[in-house]
């Protein structure tokens, strides 16, 4: 099994150091930095790798492996994003260096996830805190008040928050009993999710509720829990949308964004214009036109890469991500108690939710909400906090295959 | 000429990133039929026949075999019976490679295979008898 991970260690250094190479000489001369790029993230997933299989032998490779592959698109698209101004670039890969500094942190020095069973009125009142410093602190910053600032740098609490509801709703869910129990314990989820659309963070507040349904089904194994869940969520979205403009004007945009090309569905269509670009193959490495798109680096940036890498490289992405949760779900399956099965559930479907979220809004799937996509898209606080969580998985991996080897 | 490279290029890059893809969701693969086998792997149990009604062992509970499993009076064995006719350590079964094998481990009143009485290792299968004592266990498998 060893061996077969360095091959496959040496494709995606291979693959990296090319992409990186492409970027290099596509701007009319040649430029050193991509390269420099390309090695010093090569570097970094050499020796994560190195540390992860050396010391930590029993846990699932893979998570790393895929996470680290993920990134390497984001890095590369970033740079070619903002090839005339490479510091986003930069910053992005100390992002990444500081998400595997955590990752290795909390392998290295978490305690067994079940230990923090007991704190959860700590969680959900971190969460809810969390979720409402933004509104008494926080900033408007492109249409949504989610975002909080200290000192030079801009954070997003509701990244932090989800981990925390995470960890709440995992202990919570065994104390449901029966249909009043399962109404208690969700109430704060409601709260949090109601926060969440008072700040104007739709997508985060589907993927809160994404997440709440996933672990009560797998949790319960009860339907009718799920079918009332549904239900007070179209009845809350339906409201939401005749009582807060910005959710009517989202939804009127998804269904017909040619309508408003020239002033508020201008990003949708660019980007629908940008993947219908890229074809089959894409238009290649740096030889597309994304820049049209608004925020390209951010939400938009699987528009970027369909253009660039085309539906067969977007289709990749969307393969590798699949993999990464079904990876996460078997962690789930071979951990040894429920509450760091449900933990490992939680987090997988964290960001199975956040991946459907975010592409099925760029592709027009479902109604734009500006969230990131894991592990590729510029951004500091959702980089550590995917890092974060993967840690958490990578540990109850650890502890889980104790009694199969 | 750059757009020339480009284009060869991304070919590569694509063809590259299905290899890598290729291989990960073979040894995924491979995985979840390891899962499988292992769910495969044979196992055993012990059924109580026939005992003496003094001894708490109802007619038709089952001991599931593991890897070694010890027959015997002390509390050190897997299977404790607590009669008289039974030595400390009386028998062993265990299972290697799929197959199951019984040992007497020298005990007084010995261990008889379907009437026989064991002085090595034999192997054991499905609906043989094992008689222990006072005891009677059928195998199955």
């Amino acid at each position: 099994m060893k061996k077969e991970e360095k091959t496959i260690l040496k494709s995606i250094y291979l693959v990296t150091l090319l992409m990186f190479f492409q970027l290099s000489i596509s701007f009319g001369k040649f430029d050193f930095l991509p390269i420099i790029l390309g090695f010093s993230s090569c570097i970094l997933i050499v020796s994560s790798y190195f540390i992860i299989s050396h010391f930590f032998p029993r846990g699932d490779k893979y998570l790393l492996i895929l996470s680290s592959f993920i990134t390497q698109f984001g890095l590369v698209m970033i740079y070619r994003l903002n090839s005339q101004n490479p510091i986003r670039t930069v910053k992005q890969i100390s992002f990444f260096t500081i998400g595997i500094a955590v990752y290795m942190f909390l392998v290295i020095f978490l305690p067994e996830i079940k230990k923090f069973e007991r704190l959860r009125y700590v969680y959900i009142i971190i969460t809810i805190l969390l979720l409402s410093s933004t509104l008494i602190l926080g900033r408007e910053i492109k249409g949504s008040k989610n975002w909080i600032k200290i000192g030079s740098f801009n954070m997003q609490p509701s990244e932090i928050a989800k981990l925390f509801l995470i960890l709440y709703f995992a202990s919570s869910i065994k104390y449901i009993k029966n249909y009043y129990d399962a109404l208690k314990e969700s109430i704060p989820v409601f709260i949090s999710i109601g926060l969440l659309v008072l700040e104007k963070d739709l997508g985060a507040g589907l993927i809160f509720f994404g997440i709440y349904i996933t672990m009560l089904y797998i949790g319960t194994s009860n339907f009718k829990y799920i079918l009332s869940a549904v239900i007070i969520f179209l009845f809350g979205g339906i409201a939401s949308y005749f009582i807060f403009p910005h959710v009517k004007v989202r939804v009127d945009i998804w269904l017909n964004p040619f309508a408003y090309k020239t002033g508020k569905g201008y990003q949708i269509c660019q980007s629908l214009f940008a993947i219908a670009q890229g074809g089959l193959f894409g238009t290649g490495l740096g030889l597309g036109y994304p820049q049209f798109i608004p925020e390209v680096h951010n939400d938009f940036i699987f528009s970027a890469i369909c253009e660039e890498f085309g539906l067969l490289g977007a289709s990749a992405l969307i393969l590798l991500y699949i993999l990464l949760v079904y990876r996460g779900l078997r962690t789930a399956i071979y951990a040894t108690d429920d509450y760091s099965r449900l933990v490992a559930v939680g987090i997988s479907s964290m960001l199975a939710f956040q991946i459907f979220v975010v592409i099925g809004g760029v592709t027009k799937m479902i109604p734009m909400t500006g969230i990131t996509l894991p592990f590729v898209s510029y951004g500091g606080s959702s980089m550590l906090l995917n890092f974060i969580s993967l840690g958490v998985l990578q540990k109850i991996s650890e502890s889980g295959w104790e009694g199969h080897e | 000429m750059i757009g020339y490279v480009g284009f060869v290029m991304k070919f590569i890059v694509i063809a590259i990133i299905y290899i890598i893809l290729f291989r990960i969701i073979k040894i995924m693969y491979l995985d979840l039929r390891g899962i499988k086998d292992r769910k495969d792997v044979k196992s055993f149990a012990l059924e109580v026949q026939d005992a003496p009604d003094s001894l708490e062992l109802s007619k038709g509970s089952v001991f599931p075999l593991h890897t070694v499993t010890n027959i015997g009076r002390k509390d050190d064995n897997h299977i404790i019976i607590n009669d008289p006719f039974i030595s400390a350590n009386h028998a062993t079964l265990f299972i290697e490679k799929g197959r199951l094998f019984i040992k007497d481990l020298e005990s007084t009143n010995g261990t008889y295979l379907n009437g026989n009485k064991i002085y090595d290792v034999e192997e054991i299968s499905d609906g043989d008898v094992i008689e222990i004592g006072r005891i009677i266990f059928k195998v199955i498998g």
